[in-house]
């Protein structure tokens, strides 16, 4: 039982991340039917700038964290304006094609600028595990779960209560509507895109800390991402969030009772297995795919 | 664009070209780079077949080229494999090169018509991401079948190519310019087949899928099984192209199934001209042989940001690819000319 | 709804022996609107039947039943007496139904001839295997579909536009390349989604007259249509259509003075405005 209950937390303190991962890719699909191949890399850049400020510049881990989301919001929005504005995003494919070119040239710069040896981003807590009631965990990671789930209720309420979440909605039903009644989709798309991007540096950042950064930690993020999207549904967020702690309960229970080599792979198996059983996911009511 | 079509004199003056290559400048060092760049081509091809002509963004190409890869590599060494409910283990004799290279083209092809099935049951977004898990669960099935395929310990010693003539029996190609030859003459034959499916019914009912599948449903073309045709041809030329590694690197780890190499052959194909027959030759000479002349001069990583820089000049500005921007230029000359010659003898 | 219509309406029509298509109470519902509504009728060989209503009145969705791109959720459709519902569209393209779109009717990136060729699909039976080998009959049925091809160029009156790419014909000639493309399937009946929206007076002229040649082949021809004056010089008969159900169907005088017919597109208003 203390095993389950081991996990059960540790998956949970995974999925809390993995659901903002999962989030703001679902978030850029949905509203602007875009498949953001980049986004792993968004989380890389959100560790490393975490790194940079608090092992670099010495930086308060906290402000880092903020900085961090900061940068993945500016980056964010540079890449939507440079290389989507404008363009037919219709074209999925070419739009798929050009995101990976921007993993590509992400990917190689962080190895360029960190090198390939994996860093370690010092934690501000001690490194006394909380035991309480037979589970053990670390401050580190109670943070993080505190953090994530702060960060996913303000998204709710941003999206549900806010003028902006509005009119983020109104471009995800139908853009053209929104368009008439006074939206410009073309400022929402670049705010989705940045929001997006800055729940995926404040994922890598938090989980900073946790696991080591190195500049090739953004594919199996990406993977991941993608997995929990299909889990939930293109474009689902509520489905998002949950899927996002679905797949690290899955992984967790996987890894402690079956075999731990196969870990990250179980991310894929369980895209493969919802294609092929429940192609619109496990939280979206059926509608014709593709 | 049809390079075969327009003119064969030209496509066989360029195989004429490249086969006299090992006779006048026999460098070992650069036809192994010529060599390793063809055997990027061939999958570049095969993955043109899928993603040009008709149309799908298959994104886990790599996958058959590793299948093919260490099928022929296993076959050639030979195995034994123990098997849950098998009472002995499954024993496998080292196969001639030869039968291990069709084994591999084999299987990779099998895969491609379970791929068939499985993947296109979803399209889309949804297709794309299906394909890159697919790649990634075969890399880490290599990683950790270590009984079968020595997971990162990688599969050493692999026996050189041969082949096989009626007569002469089975020859050792140990030499640079054997091997050389060999990858020529599954490039050629890698082309001319999909020349020869692309300009035929078959062709044309994939061409149709990939330009508007809808009205292609709507004249009778059967959506799965001209799919299914394409992802088998495309993973059948694309296991041979890993046959071909295996055999002349002679060393396979799961890192042959990394999404780098997927990227590749896709900047390849997408910067040649996707859709055109020469588009891949053209990707794969670039991609395979510029890397080389930067070696040394230029970091790893500074080339691969050069590349994914070039891809996204390319997509951005040229979207159809090197072969159909000079084409298109080619085509555009007559239609400068013939206002003019018009005016002159116009009489109206 | 007077007597007279409710009459001609309510009581099925026996099936006539050359009766090429026929609809027996096809439904659709599609997310809790019911598009069509136990929708009935017959078309006879070598009609040109045309389907007439009010934006929204379930013309084509009709169409995507009929073709096999919807599937009804309550009825049959018969295609030549046999039950064809449900089917896929090349299922259905393969037994002889033909349908042309609205919009995007050609393969964009294809060159006009080769667009037809491959229309010729269904004349070709040439497999991956033969496609390799290139042999003798490959090469005669190549030939064939070759000179078909250009017969139907020149039959939809585009033999001069043969080489270019369909992305730059005009309007009115991508619609005739639609056509063209729906004929290269060797249909029996042909489905046509408005092929003359957007047309000029002109332009839909050459387009009626091309239709009456059609139909002198033996095709027998479906039509939606909004153009009411090619509706009514065209069709030997006419199904109308409002919210899904069946209003009226006869010949186009019948229908021009139908009461219910001009009220579905007027609307209450005309009784207001005569009163």
């Amino acid at each position: 039982m203390d095993q389950f209950l081991q996990h059960l937390v540790n998956g949970l303190v995974t999925g809390s991340t993995y659901a903002l991962l999962g989030i703001g890719l679902t978030l850029i699909f949905g509203i602007m039917k875009v498949v953001n191949m980049a986004h792993g890399e968004l989380y890389t850049l959100g560790a490393y700038a975490a790194y940079g400020f608090v092992a670099l510049l010495g930086v308060n881990y906290f402000a880092a964290i903020f900085l961090s989301a900061l940068f993945g919001l500016a980056v964010g929005a540079v890449i939507e304006y440079l290389l989507l504005r404008r363009r037919n995003l219709a074209a999925m494919d070419e739009v798929m094609l050009i995101m990976i070119g921007v993993m590509i040239v992400l990917q190689n710069a962080e190895l360029l600028v960190w090198g390939g040896v994996a860093k370690a981003v010092p934690s501000p807590f001690s490194q006394e595990p909380i035991v309480m009631g037979g589970v053990s965990v670390s401050p580190t990671r109670v943070f993080v779960l505190g953090t994530a789930v702060v960060l996913l209720v303000s998204f709710y309420m941003l999206i549900e209560k806010s003028r902006l979440g509005l009119a983020m909605r109104a471009t995800f039903q139908d853009k053209d509507a929104a368009k008439i009644v006074g939206v410009n989709v073309s400022r929402i798309y670049t705010l989705t895109f940045a929001l997006g991007s800055c729940l995926a540096a404040v994922a890598g950042a938090l989980l900073a800390p946790v696991f080591v950064v190195s500049p090739t930690m953004g594919d199996l993020a990406s993977l991941k991402a993608f997995a929990i999207v299909i889990l939930g549904g293109l474009g689902n967020l509520l489905g998002a969030t949950l899927g996002g702690f679905a797949l690290a309960l899955i992984e967790e229970f996987g890894a402690g009772y079956i075999s731990t080599a196969y870990r990250d792979a179980i991310g894929f198996l369980v895209i493969l297995v919802v294609m092929v059983a429940r192609p619109q996911g496990l939280f979206t009511k059926k509608e014709r795919v593709g | 664009m049809n390079a075969l079509r327009s003119s064969p004199l030209l496509f066989a003056a360029c195989v004429l070209a490249l086969a006299l290559l090992p006779v006048l400048w026999p460098d070992p060092y650069m036809l192994s780079v010529v060599a390793s760049a063809g055997i990027f081509i061939i999958a570049a091809i095969s993955l043109n077949l899928l993603l040009g002509f008709t149309g799908q963004l298959s994104l886990g190409h790599v996958a058959f080229f590793g299948i093919g890869a260490y099928t022929s590599a296993l076959l050639s060494l030979g195995f034994d494999l123990e098997l849950p409910g098998l009472a002995q283990a499954l024993v496998v004799t080292p196969k001639p090169v030869w039968v291990a290279f069709g084994g591999g083209i084999f299987v990779a092809g099998l895969f491609g018509w379970l791929i068939g099935k499985l993947a296109f049951r979803v399209r889309g977004a949804y297709f794309v991401i299906v394909t890159i898990s697919f790649a990634q669960v075969m890399r880490m099935v290599a990683i950790n079948w270590v009984d079968l395929t020595e997971g990162p310990m990688a599969l050493n010693n692999i026996p050189p190519l041969t082949l096989w003539l009626p007569g002469a029996g089975t020859i050792d190609l140990v030499s640079k310019s054997s091997a050389y030859w060999l990858v020529l003459a599954v490039a050629v034959v890698s082309y001319l087949l999909v020349a020869a499916l692309v300009h035929s019914r078959v062709g044309r009912a994939m061409v149709a899928l990939r330009e508007n599948e809808t009205l292609a449903r709507s004249i009778g073309v059967t959506v799965t099984d001209y799919l299914r045709i394409a992802a088998i041809g495309a993973a059948a030329i694309g296991g041979a192209a890993g046959g071909l590694y295996a055999h002349t690197v002679r060393i396979i780890d799961p890192d042959v199934f990394m999404f780098m190499f997927t990227i590749t052959m896709v900047i390849m194909v997408i910067v040649g001209g996707k859709g055109t027959l020469a588009g891949p030759v053209v990707g794969g000479l670039l991609f395979g042989l510029v890397p080389e002349l930067l070696r040394g001069r230029l970091t790893p990583e500074v080339q691969w940001m050069l590349y994914g820089v070039l891809m996204i000049v390319i997509l951005v500005f040229m979207p159809r690819g090197i072969v159909p921007a000079l084409t298109r230029r080619r085509k555009a000359r007559p239609a400068v000319v013939q206002p003019v010659a018009r005016m002159a003898g116009d009489t109206r | 709804m007077n007597h007279a219509t409710q009459a001609a309406v309510q009581a099925p029509p026996a099936p006539l022996a050359d009766e090429v298509l026929r609809l027996e109470d096809v439904t659709m519902r599609i997310a809790g609107l019911t598009a069509v509504d136990s929708l009935s009728f017959g078309v006879s060989a070598g009609q040109i039947v045309s389907l007439i209503g009010p934006n929204g009145a379930g013309k084509t969705t009709t169409f995507n039943v009929i073709s096999g791109y919807m599937r009804a959720t309550d009825g049959r459709v018969r295609l030549f007496g046999e039950d064809i519902t449900g089917l896929s569209p090349d299922r259905i393209a393969q037994r002889g139904l033909v349908r042309s779109f609205q919009r995007t009717s050609v393969f964009a990136g294809c060159t006009v001839f080769d667009n037809i060729l491959t229309g010729l699909h269904l004349r070709g039976s040439v497999g991956v295997l033969q496609a390799l080998l290139r042999g003798r009959a490959f090469r005669a049925e190549e030939e064939r579909l070759r000179a078909e091809a250009r017969e139907i160029l020149a039959f939809v009156g585009l033999s001069g536009r043969a080489d270019e790419i369909a992305s730059g014909l005009s309007y009115g000639e991508q619609r005739l390349l639609g056509v063209g493309l729906a004929l290269a399937a060797k249909p029996r009946v042909l489905l046509l989604d408005e092929p003359a929206a957007g047309l000029n007076p002109s332009e839909t002229e050459s387009f009626k007259a091309m239709v009456r040649r059609i139909c002198d082949t033996g095709v027998t021809i479906v039509l939606v249509e909004h153009d009411m004056h090619m509706v009514m010089s065209i069709s030997d008969h006419i199904v109308v259509l409002n919210h899904g159900r069946l209003i009226a169907t006869g010949g186009p005088r019948a229908i021009q003075q139908n009461p219910d017919v001009i009220r579905a597109y007027l609307g209450a208003g005309i009784d207001r405005a005569k009163a």
